[in-house]
């Protein structure tokens, strides 16, 4: 790809942007930057201009804005953007997936019962993770006032007494001094990572650093002084088969292809809102030589264009067919949420341990899913930095034994390297399914794995 | 033959010290009426003393008149207004990290910048680790300084601006800087694709979006080639790097509906200029004459007669 043309065309486009925003609303600004960070990162992703100058063309934009902003606002803008510039540089020597040493995914299948407390909990473990620098169960929180939640009474006696107690403020409804415990005695706080309101939350314990739990420790006791349950790390089923599709694309359509992919997995913005800075992608690789006269992604993007009545200016592709996960997707129920009331039944969980092979530099791992009313959560861990394009993480589709298509919308927290997440699942995933096919969806290659699923609840 | 033969002087007012001072433009060269001997006052100010705020905009202007980076943020047309006062200019260095808003100390640049940069950085409390990958956080923090001067300069008003943009566009027009030039073409040609698009659709009523300008190199003004028909219509236009010193900033762009190429002979009140009537007409030598009441700080011209 030409360099010379690539920056020249981001730079007339910023020229263009610039134009058509004098004297317009200056909230209008992001939307007005929107494509042409758009068409830097795509560049600086294709190789077809050094990230460094596309950088530096947004910067410039976003100062040219800045001071032709009103007041007091311009100050302020232009003040967050030089701190913003001057802090933000990325961050050397994250973790790769091997750098993360052997990974492993162990279902649980337990329900914690706390009753302790103000309120009744019940705290769903469906699967454990476990790396050189990463331990955690995933789970979902159930948190109803007290005697609301029946007891089964099976569960053992609480672990013992910590030598330094330390809670930690969590989420609302989410219990703060909860430990793990190894059979030599080590004992581990648990901090949770997740998402949710006062009555469920989803996301990830993960254990302190007090120890690295070695490989050799295969059971934890998990609970507070009053409740714990037992798990068994080593349990668990055959590992799912995992088949890996390369994908033989041009830079430029590849990374079209994982943009549009991460449109839907945003969970963010609205497809409407993204739609516009990724048809500016087409006539901007395609200026700079990096697309095909053929390409199917443009394609898939125009017939998007035609869908939403997003304007495409320079894109002249057909449009074309759209992938079933898609149509599923835009014919669905989409965006809508409709919350968890008291009476619905309880939550149900399914554990779904897969570690899928790394691609691109990540490698993918689920533990479990959890549906609450209209709400699906899937749980798992990227190991390894995540390239600039894609959203969180590589793009992760569920297809259920009905043939309906969900997809994985991820909220992550993580640094250096991993990421945990809780990813809500659009639309929601019934406890009456049985299997499911996981797709995951990388720039250069498709994994596919079938996983059964069985459900459990308290 | 100077470009800014055809810009009258202009005046703005700088803080100094406890009250302000009128700096001056005045033929390509910003001058401090208020500190006759600002050389002794450089002088006293590298031993310590303190550096007037007017010596201290000559200064940055000097370090400025080559920079590309200028063209980036000024004004591409004389509605296209940059408002920034000095108040904001003082509110951004009390905003940004310590160290960083101590300009003049580091070129805007220059390696030396650099390595001012991870002097401020290493104050700043990054440890040594994070020193040793910092080079890119420390070509963050010159361009920073950078943008922080630009802003001390977009204060001095429109007029100025103009005048500052002309300076660099002059500089890079200068046949010493033409393999330099090579190197920088992108930005040069947004350069003038942003400026000639405005004046493009002052002239023919063109949507900017559908001009297209390139670098033109060698003799001649360039070319003008306007293709297909409403919707469709395109012009190509090829100008060189000089024609926003010599045109452009001296408000020359359009002319009574006629589009300037190029100045024969640069002055002022009166000039002589090609023009072109029309895409497809041969350019015309014609003289204009200027009026005091143009916009932006720049004259207002009108044919002397008609070509």
């Amino acid at each position: 790809m030409d360099n010379e043309r690539a920056e020249t065309y981001l730079r007339d486009l910023a020229e263009s942007e610039l134009r058509r925003w004098r004297g317009r609303d200056p909230q209008g600004e992001p939307e007005t930057t929107a494509r042409v960070r758009a068409v830097a990162a795509a560049f600086a992703a294709t190789g077809a201009l050094d990230s460094a100058v596309a950088d530096a063309v947004v910067d410039d934009l976003v100062t040219a804005l800045d001071i032709r902003s009103p007041g007091d606002q311009r100050v302020r803008s232009m003040v967050s953007h030089i701190r913003r510039v001057h802090w933000s540089h990325r961050a050397p020597g994250a973790v790769t997936a091997a750098g993360a040493g052997p990974i492993s995914v162990t279902p649980v299948g337990e329900v914690l019962e706390l009753r302790d407390g103000d309120t009744d909990i019940d705290i769903y473990l469906v699967g454990a993770i476990r790396s050189r620098l990463l331990r955690c169960l995933g789970a979902g929180v159930l948190s109803r006032p007290k005697g609301s939640l029946p007891g089964r009474g099976q569960q053992q006696r609480g672990l013992p007494p910590a030598e330094s107690p330390s809670p930690h403020p969590g989420l609302p409804g989410v219990p703060g001094d909860l430990r793990a415990v190894d059979e030599s005695g080590q004992s581990y706080d648990l901090f949770f990572n997740g998402q949710g309101e006062s009555t469920w939350s989803v996301g990830q314990f993960v254990l302190g650093n007090q120890g690295l739990l070695p490989r050799e420790r295969i059971r934890l006791d998990v609970g507070n002084e009053h409740h714990s349950v037992r798990i068994n790390l080593t349990g668990g089923p055959a590992e799912a088969r995992v088949t890996t599709t390369l994908i033989d694309l041009s830079a430029g359509e590849r990374y079209l292809r994982i943009r549009a992919e991460a449109m839907f997995v945003s969970g963010y913005h609205d497809i409407g809102t993204d739609l516009a800075p990724l048809a500016a992608l087409v006539p901007a690789l395609r200026a700079v030589g990096g697309l095909p006269e053929d390409s199917v992604p443009a394609g898939q993007i125009a017939a998007l264009c035609r869908r939403y009545a997003v304007a495409c200016d320079g894109i002249a592709d057909p449009p074309a067919a759209l992938p079933d996960r898609w149509t599923d997707l835009l014919t669905s129920e989409y965006g809508s949420w409709l919350e968890a009331s008291g009476a619905d039944p309880p939550p149900a969980a399914a554990s779904l341990p897969v570690k899928f092979p790394e691609t691109d530099g990540v490698t993918t791992v689920l533990s479990g899913l959890l549906t609450r009313g209209r709400r699906t959560t899937v749980l798992g861990a990227f190991f390894g930095a995540v390239e600039e394009g894609y959203a969180e993480g590589p793009c992760i589709w569920l297809r259920d034994d009905g043939g309906q298509w969900h997809v994985a919308k991820p909220g992550s927290w993580g640094s250096g390297g991993i990421n945990v997440f809780a990813a809500n699942v659009v639309p929601p995933v019934a406890a009456s399914v049985t299997a499911v096919d996981v797709l995951i969806i990388s720039r250069t290659a498709e994994v596919r794995a079938s996983v059964p699923l069985t459900w459990w609840t308290s | 033959m100077n470009w800014f033969a055809s810009l009258p002087p202009a005046d703005a007012v700088v803080p100094c010290g406890s009250g302000t001072h009128t700096v001056r433009w005045e033929a390509g060269q910003l001058t401090l009426p208020a500190h006759p001997d600002a050389e002794a006052e450089l002088v006293l100010g590298a031993l310590g003393g303190d550096k007037p705020g007017c010596v201290t905009v000559a200064e940055t202007w000097a370090r400025h008149t080559a920079d590309v980076a200028v063209l980036g943020v000024a004004p591409r047309c004389a509605a296209d207004e940059v408002s920034v006062s000095w108040d904001d200019v003082a509110q951004l260095r009390d905003g940004v990290p310590p160290g960083l808003a101590q300009t003049g100390q580091m070129t805007a640049t220059s390696t030396a910048g650099t390595r001012v940069a991870r002097r401020v950085l290493g104050s700043a409390g990054l440890s040594a680790r994070g020193l040793a990958t910092a080079s890119g956080m420390a070509e963050n923090l010159r361009r920073q300084v950078q943008r922080i001067e630009l802003f001390e300069l977009l204060a001095l008003g429109t007029a100025l601006q103009f005048r500052l943009s002309g300076t660099v566009c002059a500089a890079w027009a200068e046949p010493a800087k033409s393999e330099e030039r090579a190197g920088r073409r992108p930005e040069l040609a947004a350069a003038l694709t942003g400026r000639f698009a405005p004046a493009a659709q002052e002239w023919l009523g063109i949507d900017p979006d559908a001009v297209t300008v390139t670098l033109h190199e060698g003799p001649g003004w360039g070319t003008m080639r306007l293709t297909g028909a409403d919707q469709a219509r395109r012009l190509h236009a090829s100008l060189p790097v000089g024609w926003l010193a010599s045109v452009w900033a001296c408000g020359l762009a359009v002319v009574d509906g006629h589009l300037v190429v190029a100045v024969e002979q640069p002055g002022y009140p009166e000039a002589r200029v090609l023009a072109l009537p029309s895409p497809d007409a041969a350019p015309v030598p014609t003289t204009v004459q200027a009026k005091p009441d143009g916009l932006a700080g720049l004259p207002r011209w009108e044919l002397a007669s008609r070509p």
